[in-house]
C-alpha cells in the first residue's frame, strides 16, 4: 500500500509494515506472570516458600530419611528361610499329606478343595525356599514339586482313570520320601543362602506414598527440562499438570494391587543377632523407627546419639517429628482444599444470582460464623472417631465461611462488569460464565486466604491433637507430642521442638499468604 | 440508616432458626439413644427382664416427649431455649443453666478482660507503628507482632508454665485455678491481688493473638487512611501532626476495627477451651470439653446455643456500630 507523504515539516519515519503472517505476535506478559515477578521481590516470602517445599520433600521422604528398616541390604536373610522352612516343615507339608489321606478315607468334594488350598500354599511356601537359594540347591528343591501335584491330581480322579495310575498310597509314600530329603539336604544349618538385594523400605511403602513420590520426581523432571518442552506441552498448564499427575497415578494404582506386605520385623535387632547375615545395610541417615522404644533410654537430651532427644517411652523425637510432619501438612492442605471447594460453591452462587439466594446464602454464612468453630469441631469428634480423614473434613466443613464472604464480595464486584455482560450476550451458560470467565479473575484474594487458611488448619489440627482429640494411629504429629509432654514439663526438649516445628510452619504460611497479598496489590508499584 | 437497621434486626429472625434448627438437628442424630441414656447406669444395674427395661425407657421417653413427632419435638426445643430450660445434665443431674451460670462469669472475665487489653494495646501500637513507618521500632515491632501472631497458644501456655510457673525455673505465677485454696479468707483488696495474679497468664495467652491481629489491621488501616486526599488537606491548613492523626485519621480507621471484633468473638469460646483446660479454669469452655468428654449433650447443646447467640449479638453490634459511624450504608452494597 502506498505511504501517503506526511504534511512537510514532520519528519516521521515511515510506519514499518509487519506481515500478518509472520506467526502470532510476542506474548505479553500475563496476569500470573506479574504476580509472581513481584512476589519474588519479597525476599521472605520466597524463603518461606521454599522452606514449606522443604517440609514437603522432608514428608514424603519420611521413610528413607528416618527408620529403623533400612534402606537396602545385602546379604542373606536366614532367620525368613528358617521361617519359611519350619512353617513348611511344621504346616504345609503335613495339612496337605492330612488332606490326602482324608480324601482316601472317602472325605468328599469338601475335603478336595482344601487339597488345592494347601497344595498351592505348599507350592508357594517352596517356591520362596528356592528364591533365597542359589540356582542349583534352587532348582532342586522345585524338582520336588511335582510330586506334591501328581498326588493331589491322582486323588481327584475317579473310576477307569484312577486305576492305571499307582495307587495314592504309593503317592503318600513317595511324599514321605520327599519330606525326608528335603529335611536333611535343604535344613537352614546344612544349606548356603544367596547374598541378595533386599530393599525392606520400598517393599514397605503404601500407594499414597508411591504416588506422592512419582509425583515429586516427575514435578522436578519437568522443571529441569522445561526448556526443551514440545511447544503444544510447554504452552498449556493442563497439559503439565497431565503429565505430572498422570503417571504416578497408573504407578499407584499398580503398586496397590501387589498384596501388602506387613513388615513388622525388627532389622536392627536381625542384624544384631545374626538372623541377618549382611555384607552391606544401608538405613536411613535416623535410624529410629516411630514406635522403637527403649525404656532405658527415656528423657534423655539432644546428644550425638538422639539429635534432639528422646520422649517419655524412649522413641526418638526427631524421627517421631519428621513422621509427624506428614500428618500436619496433609492434613493443613487437605482440609483447606475441602473448604475452599465449599466456599467457592456457595460464595459464587451467593454472588452471581444475588437475590433470595444471596440473602438465604447470606444467612446460612452467618449461622456457621455463629458456631463457636473450635467447640463444633471436638463435639463432632467426640461423636466419630477421630481419624485423619474425619479431622480433615471437619475442619473443612466448619471452616470454608471466610472463603465464602470473600468469594462473594469478588462476585458481587466482578459480575456486574462489562465482560460478563458480553458474554452473557453470546449465550454462554451460566456455570460457564462462573468457572471460566469471573472466577479465575477473583482467584488471587482466595490464593491468600487459602494460605492463611493451611496455616489456620495446622494450628487447629495440632490444638486438637494437644487435647487428645487428634489422631491414634502409630504415626506421631506434633500437637501429640505436646500433649505427651503435658506430664513431663521439666524435659524441655519434648516441649520445645515440636512447638518449634509448628510455629515455623504456621509462620512460613503466614509469610507466603502476606506475599501473595502484596504481590497481588495493584498499589505497590512493579 | 434507619431501614437498614431495621432490616438487620429483622434478619437475625432466620438466624436464630438457623441456628436452634441445627442444634436441634445435632441432638437428634447424635449417636446414643437419649431415654436409655438418661436412665443409664440404672437400667443396667438391674439384670431382670429387658421387658421391665424396655418400659422404662418407654416411659422416660414419653415423659421428655421424645415419642412425639419431629415438628413437635423441634417447637419444644424452640420453647426451651427461649426460656433458657436446657434440661438437666446426664451426670449429676443438676439444671444445665445452673452449671452454666456458675461458669459463665468466669469465662466474661477472662475474655472481657483480653479483648479489652487486646484494644488498649493494638490501637496505640498500630497508630505508633503506621505514622513511624519503616524506622526501626517500626521493623521490630512488625516482625515481633507477625511472630507473636503465628505462635500456637497452646504451646505458649506450656512454655509459660514450664518456665515461669515452677518446676526447674521461676515460679512467679500460679498455674491453676483462678483463686488460691484459702482465697475465702482474704481481704477484698488481697483477694483482688490474688486474682489478678492467677489470670496473668491466662490472659496473656488469650490476649496475645488478637493483639497482633488488630494492631496489625491498624497500622495497615491508618496507613491507608494517612494516604488520603483529606489528610494531605488537613496538613496543608496547617494543624498539627497530633491533631492530624488524632483528630482526623484515628476515627476512619477504626472502622474497620470495629467490625473486627466481629471475627475475634467466636474464636473467643474456642480459644478458652485450650487456655481453660491447661490452667484448669472453672470457665464454660473447660465445662463445654469435660461435657464433650462424658457425653453430656444437654450441656454441649446449651453452651453451642448460648455462644452462638453471644456470637450473633457480637455481630449484630458490630454491624449497628458500623451502621452508626458509615450512615451510608445499605444492605444491598455489602
Amino acid at each position: 500500500m502506498a505511504a501517503i507523504p506526511p504534511p512537510s515539516g514532520y519528519d516521521l519515519p515511515a510506519a514499518p509494515i509487519v506481515p500478518l503472517t509472520d506467526g502470532a505476535p510476542p506474548k505479553g506478559e500475563s496476569y500470573w506472570d506479574l504476580v509472581l515477578r513481584q512476589y519474588r521481590r519479597n525476599h521472605l516470602a520466597v524463603a518461606s516458600f521454599f522452606f514449606v517445599l522443604a517440609l514437603y520433600a522432608i514428608a514424603i521422604t519420611a521413610p528413607f530419611l528416618a527408620d529403623n528398616r533400612p534402606i537396602v541390604f545385602h546379604g542373606a536373610y536366614q532367620g525368613m528361610y528358617r521361617e519359611l522352612f519350619d512353617e513348611w516343615r511344621r504346616g504345609g507339608h503335613p495339612e496337605l499329606v492330612q488332606g490326602l489321606e482324608a480324601v482316601r478315607d472317602g472325605g468328599g468334594s469338601d475335603a478336595a478343595a482344601q487339597l488345592l488350598r494347601r497344595l498351592a500354599t505348599v507350592e508357594r511356601q517352596l517356591t520362596q525356599l528356592a528364591s533365597q537359594l542359589p540356582a542349583d540347591p534352587a532348582d532342586r528343591v522345585l524338582s520336588y514339586l511335582p510330586k506334591y501335584q501328581e498326588a493331589v491330581q491322582r486323588s481327584r480322579l475317579e473310576g477307569d482313570t484312577a486305576s492305571a495310575l499307582p495307587s495314592l498310597d504309593t503317592q503318600l509314600q513317595a511324599l514321605q520320601q520327599n519330606f525326608r530329603e528335603i529335611s536333611e539336604q535343604f535344613a537352614p544349618n546344612r544349606v548356603t543362602l544367596e547374598q541378595k538385594l533386599y530393599w525392606p523400605a520400598l517393599t514397605s511403602l503404601h500407594a499414597v506414598d508411591i504416588f506422592f513420590l512419582t509425583t515429586a520426581v516427575f514435578l522436578i523432571l519437568l522443571w529441569l527440562l522445561r526448556r526443551v518442552l514440545p511447544a503444544p506441552i510447554a504452552g498449556s498448564w493442563r497439559a503439565q499438570l497431565l503429565l505430572v499427575v498422570l503417571p504416578p497415578l497408573i504407578l499407584a494404582a499398580l503398586w496397590s494391587r501387589s498384596p501388602e506386605v506387613f513388615d513388622t520385623l525388627d532389622y536392627k535387632q536381625q542384624l544384631f543377632n545374626g538372623e541377618i547375615e549382611n555384607t552391606m545395610a544401608l538405613f536411613p541417615p535416623i535410624p529410629y523407627g516411630i514406635n522403637e522404644d527403649h525404656l532405658e533410654d527415656k528423657f534423655q537430651g539432644p546428644s550425638s546419639r538422639h539429635r534432639i532427644g528422646t520422649d517419655g517411652n524412649g522413641r526418638d523425637l526427631l524421627t517421631r517429628m519428621i513422621w509427624g510432619s506428614r500428618i500436619s501438612l496433609s492434613v493443613g492442605f487437605v482440609a483447606v482444599a475441602i473448604y475452599v471447594v465449599i466456599g467457592i460453591l456457595v460464595g459464587t452462587l451467593a454472588g452471581y444470582f444475588r437475590g433470595w439466594v444471596d440473602l438465604t446464602l447470606s444467612r446460612a454464612i452467618e449461622i456457621m460464623i455463629c458456631f463457636p468453630a473450635f467447640f463444633l469441631i471436638l463435639a463432632v469428634l467426640a461423636f466419630l472417631q477421630p481419624s485423619m480423614w474425619n479431622i480433615m473434613v471437619v475442619i473443612g466443613i466448619t471452616g470454608w465461611t471466610t472463603e465464602a464472604r470473600l468469594v462473594r464480595g469478588e462476585f458481587l464486584r466482578l459480575a456486574g462488569q462489562e465482560f460478563v455482560l458480553a458474554a452473557k450476550g453470546l449465550g454462554v451458560s451460566d456455570w460457564r460464565i462462573i468457572f471460566r470467565h469471573i472466577l479465575p479473575n477473583g482467584l488471587a484474594p482466595l490464593l491468600v486466604s487459602a494460605s492463611f487458611g493451611i496455616a489456620s488448619a495446622i494450628l487447629i489440627e495440632s490444638a486438637l491433637s494437644f487435647l487428645g482429640f487428634g489422631i491414634s494411629i502409630p504415626i506421631p504429629s506434633w500437637g501429640g507430642i505436646l500433649n505427651e509432654a503435658r506430664e513431663s514439663f521439666r524435659y524441655w526438649w519434648i516441649t520445645i521442638f515440636p512447638g518449634l516445628a509448628i510455629f515455623s510452619t504456621v509462620t512460613a504460611y503466614n509469610l507466603i499468604g502476606e506475599g501473595i497479598r502484596d504481590a497481588i496489590d495493584p498499589r505497590l508499584k512493579l | 440508616m434507619k431501614t437498614y437497621l431495621l432490616k438487620r434486626l429483622l434478619l437475625i429472625i432466620p438466624t436464630i432458626l438457623g441456628i436452634s434448627l441445627i442444634t436441634f438437628a445435632i441432638i437428634r442424630f447424635a449417636p446414643g439413644d437419649p431415654a436409655a441414656m438418661k436412665i443409664g447406669s440404672s437400667v443396667e444395674g438391674s439384670i431382670g427382664d429387658t421387658q421391665v427395661a424396655a418400659e422404662i425407657i418407654e416411659k422416660t421417653r414419653q415423659q421428655f416427649g421424645l415419642d412425639k413427632p419431629i415438628p413437635v419435638q423441634y417447637w419444644m426445643w424452640l420453647r426451651s431455649i427461649v426460656t433458657l430450660n436446657f434440661g438437666r445434665s446426664y451426670k449429676d443431674n443438676r439444671l444445665v443453666m445452673d452449671k452454666i451460670w456458675e461458669r459463665l462469669p468466669i469465662t466474661l472475665q477472662l475474655n472481657i478482660i483480653s479483648l479489652f487489653l487486646t484494644y488498649l494495646f493494638a490501637i496505640p501500637l498500630g497508630i505508633y507503628s503506621a505514622t513511624h513507618q519503616y524506622s526501626a521500632p517500626d521493623k521490630v515491632m512488625t516482625v515481633g507482632l507477625f511472630v507473636l501472631y503465628s505462635l500456637p497458644s497452646f504451646w505458649v501456655a506450656t512454655i509459660l508454665i514450664l518456665f515461669l510457673g515452677g518446676g526447674d525455673y521461676w515460679h512467679i505465677f500460679p498455674i491453676s485455678g483462678i483463686s488460691s485454696l484459702d482465697a475465702e479468707h482474704l481481704a477484698r483488696w488481697a483477694w483482688l491481688k490474688d486474682r489478678a495474679w492467677h489470670l496473668v497468664l491466662p490472659v496473656f495467652c488469650l490476649t496475645y493473638g488478637g493483639l497482633a491481629y488488630i494492631s496489625r489491621q491498624m497500622r495497615a488501616g491508618m496507613l491507608e487512611t494517612i494516604r488520603q486526599d483529606y489528610i494531605r488537606t488537613a496538613r496543608a491548613k496547617g494543624l498539627s501532626e497530633r491533631a492530624v492523626v488524632f483528630k482526623h485519621a484515628l476515627r476512619n480507621s477504626l472502622i474497620p476495627i470495629i467490625t473486627l471484633l466481629a471475627d475475634l468473638l467466636p474464636a473467643m469460646l474456642g480459644g478458652s477451651v485450650i487456655i481453660e483446660s491447661i490452667f484448669t479454669i472453672p470457665g464454660m469452655g473447660l465445662l463445654g470439653f469435660e461435657a464433650i468428654l462424658s457425653r453430656d449433650y444437654p450441656v454441649v447443646m446449651a453452651i453451642s446455643t448460648i455462644a452462638a447467640f453471644l456470637t450473633l449479638i457480637g455481630l449484630l453490634l458490630s454491624d449497628l456500630c458500623y451502621a452508626l459511624v458509615n450512615p451510608t450504608i445499605s444492605l444491598e452494597a455489602q
